[in-house]
């Protein structure tokens, strides 16, 4: 068991690892987006010449640049007329100051656009925990209610109840969520005007925690709904396969009541797919919803990945990617490894 | 076919019944032996045989919900075919005059429901003519009379603060005097006057409240009205009429010449020169502000006009009277503005669809005499109107009814006639080649965009651009999948372990990644996109070929034929693959609608990375549409119930096939 799981998490780390160099590569094949204003356009340079990407010309060979035999990537005069040139080093040699500078000072690059010259790897931590958040108590309701709902469902198969939930269950995984955000964003916030259509920023949420505290309700909503729908479907489908088998009848047979052979032998039994479905979801807690944290302006990581690929803040996107692609690889493990852990007949890895 | 058959006759044959066999046969009588008398060989079936498909298709016929979900999506695939050709407005050039109408489906009123009327509450009104009013701005109305059905209920509001509009159409309020320094002074003079001290003067004035912006801090402003001379450009508050107080009475009269009599006495002056002002003292460090509400100067029972001012909206906007003057840290603003606002039900078509006043160039006016709709003869007189007459044809399609002038322009040696006349808009447009009936009735389904485009075409235009998206990208990787995971299932070994691993990379890397990357590297198009989708969309088809592939290949089947000689196309193609068939246009038919949400995922994530040029798909359609989810809701309304019929029937029909391609189903609905 222990040695299938270091062999996956060296395998993860290896995945990973390529994963993020080919997207280093190609995001280093498009052009650099500097900072606007001066000093931090030089800031950034300097700090980019520090961590050995480029190089700086000097003033003597600023002839060479003239005639054409040096090539720079950025050239500018500050306001007193000093010229700055700097030359990117080719994207091999860059690559290989990228991944040295992440193994020996744990230094992601700074953020170009979003927030000029502050660390990458810093903004993302301020912004891990509002997605966090906001997913964590989405997920603590849509779990308990999608399961309820598949359950009630399971045991009216056939009936009017049943025929319900099934509907809207098939509705709530068909609509796509940015459609549920528009609809609760034009009657609740502009309609009716119950709810704010834009998550407050810090000063606006000290001076009114009321409403602060409503804003979380359409994302919440938003990012349940789907998830309700697919809990619902699962356990649906599961307990129906669970109460038409033979041991239930033999559990029947034996004196149950229908309500102890339910909770006691049939739940227990369609809870194997059930419980990795849930721990997936918990993993997915962190990457937070780009969809959603773009149109309610939440400044959560998936809404910053969006930001950053829009304006072209690479190494902010370089941080999330390796976020992202670190949480699903996990996610796989994890998911893999829970099956066991909720059904013993289940052995990850063993030899056949 | 039967081995026994009912027989006709009664009697049995004696040799069979003194056999011991047909012995149990006894009390079944009724029996007797077909084939007796007959060889026995193969029959044809009277039956008609049955494939795999036929067989599906009878099951996927009984679930009703997958049936009347594939009908739907035949009939919104056919629109987004059609549609695009079939109606003939125009949706690649501006008209701003058919600007976000609302849907309306049917031309009867159906009480605002979907008739392309609305209701409007309290839009402004313009006091003298009771009709909504223009925009200061603009100059022109939002709303005009052609589109306002029945009465306008009228009603007045209070609003606060100054905008422009409440200083054009508002009435009464109040002017505010507010200081603008801390612990200021603020001086707000009338223009100058000569006060005639043998006259009775006489001021009526209303004055309310002076606060100060943070009571809590303490301190009170001081305001009251003065008479000051002037002196050599400078103010000097020579005669307090009302001394500086903070205890304000609403209305005031005052008689001016016994104040400054009393306070000059000296009754050689008979005349002073200068001019009335309120003055209002903020406390130290602070601000504030007072409230006047009119200010009536008479001499003699006789009202002043070029001092006086009794509506402080109108006086501020310089609609009344003459204009005072400020002096100091002072500020003017206005307060609780009368405004008369209107509600009503607003007919947007009739409004877009009137008729105005036009000036069509000599070049339109010849070219509709050219479609033969008009007559004219040119007068070259300005101002006259020459002879006019509509064809028969030109009742029915010319824009221009009515001429009211002939208008010549000179620029430099360039002559140039035109004529106004009453327009027509719909005609025009029609003529024009905006929309597609020469109607006033005409109906946008969906309303119309910013750019007075018919939203239902731009609709189902993006509709069939990503639908072709989609149909593409589902064949493109479904062939991809089979292929690869057909080869990395059959053949196995260090060949399944390279390809899982490269699977298992490009999986890796996030889908919104790796489409901006290319999207941004290699520009934004259909084919581009369409690269994107495909780069990584076949691996979940080819682990379900694999898994297939790992399934069958040890079969006996498959083992006979490969004793047999086949080759491994033939085992792959004709022995293993089949049986994943129903598989493959599952996965293929749902596929569609996840390439259209991707699709729409980007184009609403990453706007500026997206564009097609003049050609719009169904994702950039919808995020364009959200900008307008506040103030033109249709928009995005239509847009996200078509994409969640879409998305519905997709699913449903999806599942339907998934079931009648299972053959363990089989009999299931039966």
């Amino acid at each position: 068991m222990w040695k299938y799981v270091v062999k996956r998490i060296l395998l993860i780390c290896l995945t990973a690892f390529i994963v993020l160099s080919i997207t280093y590569m190609l995001l280093q094949c498009l052009p650099v987006n500097e900072p606007q204003s001066l000093s931090n356009k030089i800031a950034f340079w300097d700090q980019q010449v520090s961590l050995g990407y480029c190089w700086k010309v000097p003033v003597e060979k600023y002839n060479l640049i003239e005639t054409g035999q040096i090539i720079p990537t950025t050239d500018f005069y500050d306001d007193v007329g000093n010229r700055y040139a700097y030359v990117y080093y080719s994207i091999i040699e860059r690559y290989g100051m990228w991944i040295f500078n992440i193994f020996t000072k744990w230094d992601w690059g700074v953020s170009t656009q979003i927030e000029p010259t502050i660390s990458a790897m810093q903004i993302i931590m301020e912004r891990l925990p509002v997605s966090m958040e906001l997913n964590l108590i989405s997920v603590a309701i849509s779990t308990p209610l999608g399961i309820l709902l598949g359950i009630v469902a399971a045991l009216k198969k056939g009936k009017f109840t049943d025929d319900f939930i099934s509907t809207v269950i098939m509705i709530f995984i068909s609509v796509p969520s940015f459609v549920v955000i528009s609809f609760l964003l034009i009657w609740f916030s502009y309609g009716l005007g119950w709810l704010p259509s834009q998550w407050p920023t810090n000063s606006e949420a000290l001076a009114d925690p009321t409403r602060a505290a409503l804003a979380y309700i359409i994302p919440v909503c938003a990012l349940s709904f789907g998830s309700i729908a697919g809990f619902a479907r699962y356990t649906r489908a599961e307990l129906c396969e669970v109460m038409s088998s033979e041991f239930l009848l033999l559990a029947r047979t034996k004196g149950l009541t229908k309500g102890q052979s339910v909770v006691r032998h049939a739940l227990r039994n369609s809870m194997v797919p059930i419980v990795p479905m849930i721990i997936s979801q918990f993993i997915s807690i962190l990457s937070g919803s780009m969809i959603l944290e773009e149109l309610y302006n939440i400044p959560g990581i998936g809404n910053m990945f969006v930001e950053g690929i829009n304006r072209r803040d690479f190494s902010v996107v370089m941080v999330d990617m390796a976020v992202y692609t670190l949480i699903g690889l996990f996610a796989t493990l994890i998911v893999d490894l829970s099956y066991g852990v909720v059904d013993p007949r289940i052995r990850m890895g063993e030899a056949k | 076919m039967a081995l026994f058959k009912k027989k006709k006759a009664p009697e049995v044959p004696a040799e069979e019944t003194s056999n011991e066999e047909t012995f149990q046969f006894k009390q079944e009588q009724d029996f007797e032996f077909v084939q007796l008398d007959k060889s026995i060989h193969d029959v044809k079936f009277k039956t008609k045989p049955t494939t795999y498909f036929k067989d599906a298709l009878k099951r996927f016929l009984k679930s009703k919900s997958s049936v009347t979900a594939a009908a739907i999506l035949g009939v919104i695939v056919l629109m987004a075919i059609i549609v695009p050709v079939a109606d003939g407005n125009d949706i690649q050039r501006e008209n701003r005059v058919l600007q976000y109408l609302p849907p309306k489906f049917w031309d009867i009123d159906a009480g605002g429901f979907l008739d392309g009327t609305g209701y409007i509450t309290n839009a402004q009104l313009d006091p003298n003519t009771h009709l909504p009013a223009a925009s200061v701005d603009s100059g022109q109305a939002q709303y005009v009379e052609e589109g306002i059905m029945g009465e306008i209920e009228e009603s007045t509001m209070i609003t606060d603060g100054s905008t422009s509009s409440n200083l054009a159409y508002g009435a009464n309020g109040y002017v505010t005097i507010r200081v603008t320094t801390n612990g200021g002074t603020a001086h707000y003079l009338s223009p100058y006057i000569n006060l005639d001290l043998t006259a009775e003067n006489v001021i009526e004035f209303n004055m309310q409240s002076a606060y100060t912006e943070d009571p809590s801090k303490g301190g009170t402003p001081q305001v009251g009205v003065f008479f000051y001379i002037s002196e050599e450009g400078s103010y000097v508050p020579t005669y307090e009429l009302v001394p500086l107080t903070t205890d304000l009475e609403d209305n005031y009269t005052l008689d001016v010449t016994s104040l400054i009599n009393e306070q000059i006495n000296d009754s050689s002056v008979t005349a002073v020169q200068g001019c009335f002002g309120f003055e209002v003292i903020a406390p130290e460090g602070r601000l504030a502000t007072t409230y006047v509400k009119d200010f009536q100067y008479s001499v003699n029972g006789t009202v002043n006009t070029s001092v006086s001012w009794s509506d402080s909206t109108a006086f501020l906007a310089g609609r009344e009277g003459t204009a005072w003057t400020r002096q100091g840290s002072c500020q003017n603003s206005l307060e609780d503005t009368e405004l008369l606002v209107g509600s009503f039900r607003y007919d947007y078509y009739a409004a877009a669809f009137r008729d105005d006043t036009f000036t069509f160039s000599e070049q339109l006016i010849n070219s509709y005499i050219a479609k033969g709709y008009m007559t004219y003869t040119w007068n070259h007189k300005a101002g006259t109107v020459g002879e006019f007459a509509l064809t028969e044809l030109g009742k029915e399609y010319c824009p221009i009814r009515e001429v009211t002038g002939e208008v010549h322009e000179r620029f430099q040696d360039i002559e140039s006639w035109s004529l106004t006349g009453v327009r027509s808009r719909y005609r025009y447009m029609y003529d024009e080649g905006y929309i597609s009936t020469n109607s006033p009735n005409i109906c946008f389904l969906f309303g119309t965009t910013e750019y007075g485009q018919d939203f239902f075409k731009i609709l189902f235009s993006g509709l069939l651009f990503s639908l072709g998206l989609g149909v593409l990208t589902s064949i493109i990787n479904i062939t991809i999948g089979i292929v690869w995971g057909a080869i990395s299932g059959y053949f196995g070994g260090w060949v399944d372990l390279l390809m899982e691993r490269m699977t298992e990379i490009l999986g890796g890397m996030p889908f919104i990644v790796l489409m901006t990357l290319i999207v941004l590297l290699l520009g934004s198009s259909f084919w581009t996109l369409l690269l994107a989708l495909c780069l990584t969309g076949w691996i979940g088809m080819s682990a379900t070929t694999r898994s297939q592939f790992y399934r069958f290949k040890g079969r006996e089947y498959v083992l006979a034929s490969r004793t047999l000689g086949a080759s491994d196309a033939r085992l792959i193609f004709r022995h293993i693959l089949p049986n994943g068939v129903g598989m493959m246009v599952t996965s293929g038919v749902l596929m569609i609608p996840s390439v259209i949400f991707s699709e729409a995922t980007i184009s609403y994530l990453l706007p500026g990375v997206i564009n097609f040029g003049s050609s719009q798909s169904f994702g950039v359609t919808l995020s364009t549409a959200q900008a307008y989810i506040n103030t033109y809701p249709y928009m995005i309304i239509s847009g996200s119930v078509i994409m969640a019929i879409i998305m519905i029937c997709f699913n449903l029909f999806g599942n339907g096939l998934r079931d009648a391609f299972n053959p363990s189903m089989k009999g299931a609905q039966d």
